[in-house]
């Protein structure tokens, strides 16, 4: 049964999970086992099973682009690139963020 | 490559993956699956076990409804069509459960043979309903195109479509085959036939506020019999065909709402046609059929209407 703790971890990251990808995807084009790895990592991502319908998502949205491109095991590799409607999306959410974790910082220090 | 686990493994999983995007327009079905066939692939080539590879993305069922989930939210028309899929059928389980219950308590069905005296109405035929007849759990029969019906809500998508065809084409056959308590689930079944075509147009985009030819088809099919009606009425007046007249003349104000595309028209047609299925139920009488017919009909064409149609608000959201 999941524990108080591990619903509000997956709420938390339902809500930023999107922007963590947009984040990794601005830096270079990953294939979806190298997103997984980076997010998994930074414990943004439970399984490969929450990625991938968000990266459809986001595909539909305009903010990530797949890509083919060749790869040192022979096989074409799908690539995900960030588009520029996904940069600004992300920029947007880093001002937002910036905004936010002073205020909640100060709020969890305050005396109750 | 791992061969503890055959490739066949691989095929049902994409499969099953499949069948639970079925609803998704075709190009999106495809897109995702090959993102999922990618990673299997990246993962194999990686040297882990294809099992492994398959255990750590998930059950293929729950992988579809989340893809279905997540790219509802961006593609509003997917999303529209569950919606328009959960109205109609419970639109459909609805009217299955009102015809059980008229068919069984409120259709003259046997005429007992013996005269039987009644209060001086001269009327010396004593018509009794199957309920009458063979006891009232008579009406749990009618109710198994319903149960069936409300069956569906329950399955994976796909099973669930192809349950309601199988019911659609079953009651069409029951009725083409001119049984007399057949014909009383014509609404029903028009209703099961909405469930099954107008969902899957709806998700590829069908929007009767941008559709034209569609809003005037409905149009048309709805004014259609209050039309002939009061082309019959004025042929051969009689006093109930006053009333009648009258409502027909609604009905084709309605149906002209319906043509131009005015939301709060659909649902007056919706709700004209429950009201004319629950006038005839409780009628009795020749006309009672041809009335349940028609408010089966206009109940139909207005749900389909409603949930075919999408409010400014959606579109707007859209952009």
């Amino acid at each position: 049964m999941e524990s108080t703790q591990d619903r509000i971890a997956v709420n938390l990251r339902k809500g930023i999970l999107e922007y963590g990808v947009l984040a990794l995807l601005s830096r270079r084009e990953m294939y979806g086992l190298e997103l997984v790895d980076e997010l998994m990592k930074r414990e943004l991502i439970a399984g490969e099973g929450s990625l991938y319908p968000l990266l459809a998502r986001m595909r539909e949205n305009g903010l990530v682009q797949p890509t083919l491109q060749s790869s040192p095991a022979g096989r074409p590799r799908r690539y995900y690139a960030v588009t520029s409607e996904g940069s600004a999306q992300l920029r947007s959410f880093a001002t937002i963020w910036r905004e936010l974790v002073p205020h909640v910082d100060a709020l969890l220090k305050e005396p109750s | 490559m791992n061969e503890t686990t055959s490739p066949a493994a691989e095929q049902q999983y994409i499969r099953t993956l499949r069948n639970g995007l079925a609803d998704l327009p075709r190009d999106r079905r495809d897109m995702f699956i090959a993102d999922v066939q990618a990673h299997i692939d990246e993962t194999t080539d990686g040297g882990i076990a294809l099992e492994s590879a398959l255990a750590s993305l998930g059950s293929p069922k729950q992988l579809a409804e989340r893809a279905h989930r997540e790219i509802s939210l961006a593609v509003p028309s997917v999303a529209a069509g569950a919606r328009a899929a959960r109205i109609l059928t419970a639109g459909a389980v609805a009217v299955g459960v009102m015809t059980a219950a008229v068919i069984a308590f409120f259709v003259p069905f046997t005429q007992a043979v013996d005269r039987v005296e009644t209060g001086g109405s001269g009327d010396g035929v004593a018509l009794v309903t199957i309920a009458q007849e063979h006891g009232p759990w008579i009406a749990l029969l009618g109710l198994v195109p319903a149960a069936l019906a409300a069956g569906s809500l329950w399955l994976p998508r796909r099973a669930g479509r192809i349950v309601l065809l199988a019911l659609a084409v079953l009651m069409t056959a029951i009725i083409a085959a001119g049984l007399t308590l057949g014909s009383w689930f014509a609404p029903f079944t028009i209703l099961l036939w909405a469930c099954v075509l107008v969902p899957q147009a709806v998700s590829r985009g069908l929007d009767l506020s941008r559709a034209r030819g569609w809003r005037v088809a409905i149009a048309v099919a709805a004014g259609a019999p209050a039309f002939l009606f009061l082309v019959r009425t004025s042929i051969a007046p009689n006093d109930a065909g006053l009333v009648l007249a009258i409502a027909a003349g609604c009905a084709l104000l309605v149906a002209a709402l319906v043509g131009i595309g005015a939301r709060f028209g659909y649902f007056v047609l919706a709700a004209s046609g429950a009201l004319l299925m629950v006038a005839s139920g409780s009628a009795t009488g020749w006309f009672s059929l041809p009335l349940w017919w028609a408010g089966g009909l206009y109940l139909t064409l207005g749900i389909v209407a409603v949930v075919a149609s999408r409010v400014r608000s959606d579109r707007e959201a859209q952009q």
